[in-house]
């Protein structure tokens, strides 16, 4: 979908309250989301409550929506802070900050099978936020910035922690 | 630097690879569609200017075609008239549009 198309959906979406042209944005957008949303929170059944909580959020505030970036950057940014909010009310993460500053080894005896969602969890929930949109989004470094609300360099920094945690987790199974 | 281009590659391909079998749901637009707020009902305010941007654009193009006795080529030779033409038209759609757009 061109920016142009966005663009004229959510007008009509505003303008006209017109529910067809938001179905097709969220046809568009809810598979991208879903499965970020998936490798944030490793549970495909609270992915999918966030991912519709996460449009629901994005309907009411399409009216600050001001067309200078793309929509589904926009969308992620709501995606991420509903998964935030989420977590907080929830006190459901364990936090894994110490087990990636301390090196490898933790990592040891890890299964080589193991899929990506249980690599994940060795991520904080920063990195992982940075590592799905660097390398499943193909997001680049500013826009990434942008959706996490984090200057660039702590994007970098973020990037290259998850980036070495996850090399090893793939080169010792 | 190739070091690390080599780990994203692979990252990438391996990221790209396990969440494309991610989860599906034909389901989630129409359970978005529910879950959306209703439609706020147009008040009788909206209505009245409604009916009154209508009426007031029935009698503009009336007064406009009366004193250009109408549009003929020599009316759209001129660009002016065409202009202004084109603005009441404009000025047409957005009055419909804005009375139907939402509170």
């Amino acid at each position: 979908m061109t920016r142009l198309e966005e663009i004229s959906l959510v007008a009509r979406c505003v303008g006209f309250d017109d529910r067809r042209a938001f179905a097709r944005l969220v046809d568009e957008y809810h598979q991208p989301l879903l499965r970020f949303l998936t490798g944030m929170c490793g549970d495909e059944i609270l992915a999918a409550d966030l991912a519709q909580e996460t449009f629901i959020k994005a309907w009411r505030g399409l009216k600050s929506w001001m067309g200078s970036g793309r929509f589904s950057t926009w969308l992620f940014a709501i995606g991420l802070n509903e998964f935030r909010s989420h977590t907080r009310s929830s006190h459901t993460e364990i936090s894994t900050d110490e087990i990636t500053e301390a090196g490898a080894e933790p990592l040891r005896g890890i299964d080589a099978r193991m899929d990506l969602n249980a690599a994940l969890r060795y991520l904080s929930e920063t990195q992982r936020a940075v590592v799905l949109l660097f390398y499943y989004r193909d997001l680049p470094i500013k826009k990434i910035a942008s959706i996490t609300n984090m200057p660039e360099n702590t994007v970098k920094s973020h990037l290259q922690r998850a980036r070495t945690v996850l090399k090893q987790i793939l080169q010792h199974p | 630097m190739k070091h690390n281009d080599n780990t994203d590659t692979r990252l990438r391909d391996l990221f790209k690879s396990d969440l494309a079998a991610g989860p599906r749901d034909p389901d989630f637009t129409r359970k978005v569609m529910n879950r959306l707020p209703d439609r706020k009902p147009i008040g009788w305010i909206r209505k009245l200017m409604t009916v009154v941007y209508i009426i007031a654009a029935i009698i503009a193009t009336t007064l406009f075609v009366y004193i250009t006795k109408g549009i003929n080529a020599e009316t759209l030779r001129d660009p002016m008239m065409l202009l202004t033409y084109f603005g009441m038209l404009a000025t047409f759609f957005t009055t419909i549009a804005l009375s139907r757009s939402r509170a």
